[in-house]
């Protein structure tokens, strides 16, 4: 695994324009079975980080779990530019919960002194 | 609960053997685990606070893509980003902690994000794509610490599932039948004694 990778984006076709200046490797998405296809190739394409916005990773959730055993490509929720679902934040509680087994991420705002 | 075993010497010494190392590696799995469960916290931290800021940049990002396609005309602005002029690669190194190993990130970049002349596109582009190009690295640099995140939560629930395991069924099961050997033992030792003390009754008394 050492050695150059790519970066590689899946989004909807606003979201990606503005990485694809950047040298990102985009997929633009418009469908679930574009969204299937699109992780597809994102898994064997050399890529080291596949960022894939929270709207489209529900859809394709089962495939990335599927492919987490190896270790790369590394994929990363953020939001698309019609603002955050919370799935981002969401992923890392549910991290915390199964470390933990409690939810201490966000209580701990929330709350004053127990 | 029991193992079934026969109640000898020979069993009750290896048992007891077997009760040491699992108490052995009960204490360590649990360093492990304490250990483990400090990492995860620290990280927790960063990664928390990366995500905020990332989740904050990206809609400044996309506002102001948004305005910029609104000036410009779809023509312009897909010719203007079409062919990006910026190289990015990944490198990729291994960073082991604590038996879980995450991958690190370091970010090449080459050449120039404005890809396109000064005439036929909006000042809000610029800002747009700067906004992208600054984040980029954040992004990354979040893709890589989350995943770490999860792969040490994966580790604490494994090692906490051995750690328990260990402390509420073997170590007990163990010792349960560690004591009920030597219980039979000792019976039997009474049974000889007594039967001695009989048999020497029997024979004084004659």
């Amino acid at each position: 695994m050492k050695g150059m990778h790519k970066i590689g984006l899946i989004g909807d076709s606003d979201t990606i324009r503005g990485f694809s200046a950047l040298g990102l490797a985009t997929f633009e998405v418009i469908d679930r079975a574009g969204a299937v296809a699109a992780v597809q190739a994102a898994l064997k394409g050399g890529f080291a980080v596949v960022f894939i916005t929270e709207r489209i990773y529900p859809q394709v959730e089962y495939l990335i779990r599927a492919a987490r055993e190896s270790t790369l490509p590394v994929f990363t929720v953020i939001p698309d530019n019609q603002g955050s679902t919370g799935l981002g934040q969401m992923r890392l509680r549910k991290m915390v919960e199964r470390a933990i087994g409690v939810d201490i991420l966000f209580k701990e705002e929330g709350k004053t002194n127990g | 609960m029991n193992i079934r075993v026969n109640p000898t010497r020979m069993e009750l010494l290896r048992l007891k053997k077997r009760v040491r190392v699992a108490k052995r590696g009960h204490k360590l799995l649990k360093d492990k685990r304490d250990e483990l469960m400090k990492s995860f916290m620290s990280l927790l931290r960063n990664v928390k606070r990366l995500r905020l800021t990332v989740e904050q940049k990206l809609r400044l990002g996309y506002q102001s893509f948004l305005i910029a396609r609104a000036v410009m005309t779809p023509e312009m602005l897909d010719e203007a980003i079409m062919f990006p002029k910026q190289r990015i690669e990944l490198e990729v190194a291994e960073k082991r902690m604590m038996s879980v190993t995450a991958p690190v990130f370091r970010l090449r970049q080459e050449g120039d994000v404005y890809a396109y002349g000064m005439a036929s596109t909006s000042g809000e582009l610029d800002m747009a794509l700067g906004i992208f190009a600054e984040l980029l690295p954040t992004l990354i640099e979040l893709a890589g610490i989350e995943r770490a995140l999860e792969l040490l939560a994966e580790e604490i629930e494994r090692t906490r599932r051995r750690v328990n395991a260990l402390e509420y069924v073997l170590i007990p099961t163990l010792e349960a039948t560690v004591k009920s050997i030597s219980m039979k033992l000792s019976e039997q030792e009474r049974g000889a004694i007594s039967r001695l003390m009989k048999i020497k009754d029997v024979v004084r008394a004659k």
